[in-house]
């Protein structure tokens, strides 16, 4: 068992260190998820981002929670807390709806 | 002293093509509506003509106005009444800020963090008015 820990726990800071846009060109359902090893913090939470930038008169700060095609990131790949994704998924939606934001790509401001 | 006002901010998106003194009654509209409901104005900001991420009501461009007010129950329906009766609006969202709304608080964060930064609006938009 202890063993097995040691393996894992180099693997564990590449994880840390992940970029989003990498972890979503894996693919779905390529990387790996352990359930041992230290949880992912929110990056809100831990103060290394601003919970006041999530807002949508802000698009292009929330456009880095969103794919190409104008999704929104999952929880699981960018490691948000509950409240925040809440948060970020209504913020998102207001800007859409203000043609800030697109619903299919993220628009023309941006890219 | 009686219980502080609500605060709402409105965005609304108007034509390209409407006319400035258009646009300046409209708004001049808006503001008496929220002076007979006994809010203020707070703040009011132009964020420029900007392209839109996909065609609203086949505009391809618009002009964003933002205004931050409070106002009494009910001075939010007759202003989008009234910005639903006007035919050059594309377009409109109201938020409530706050059910109490801090006047001296919101002046203060908006000199720090104000969002959609000025440098962002005019790179998208530089036939800002």
């Amino acid at each position: 068992m202890s063993k097995e820990m040691k393996e894992k726990a180099p693997k564990k800071r590449q994880d840390e260190d992940f970029d989003m846009d990498d972890a979503m060109d894996e693919g779905k359902g390529r990387r790996k998820f352990s359930s041992g090893g230290k949880k992912k913090s929110c990056r809100f939470m831990s103060g290394e981002e601003d919970i006041n930038n999530i807002n949508y008169k802000n698009p292009k700060f929330l456009s880095t929670f969103m794919t190409e095609h104008g999704k929104i990131v999952s929880r699981r790949i960018t490691g948000n807390c509950a409240m925040v994704q809440r948060k970020l998924a209504l913020e998102i939606k207001r800007a859409r709806n203000l043609g800030l934001l697109g619903f299919t790509g993220i628009g023309p401001n941006f890219n | 002293m009686a219980k502080k006002l609500p605060g709402y901010e409105t965005t609304i998106i108007t034509r390209v093509d409407m006319s400035d003194e258009s646009l300046k009654t409209l708004k001049d509209r808006l503001f008496a509506i929220v002076k007979d409901f006994g809010g203020e104005l707070v703040y009011q900001e132009d964020w420029g003509k900007r392209k839109f991420s996909y065609p609203m009501q086949k505009e391809v461009r618009g002009q964003y106005t933002h205004i931050v007010f409070t106002g009494s129950t009910g001075v939010v329906a007759e202003l989008e009444r009234n910005l639903r009766l006007n035919e050059s609006t594309l377009r409109f969202m109201t938020v409530v800020l706050a059910k109490e709304f801090n006047k001296e608080e919101y002046m203060k964060q908006l000199g720090t963090g104000t969002p959609l930064k000025r440098e962002e609006r005019t790179e998208a938009a530089p036939a800002a008015i």
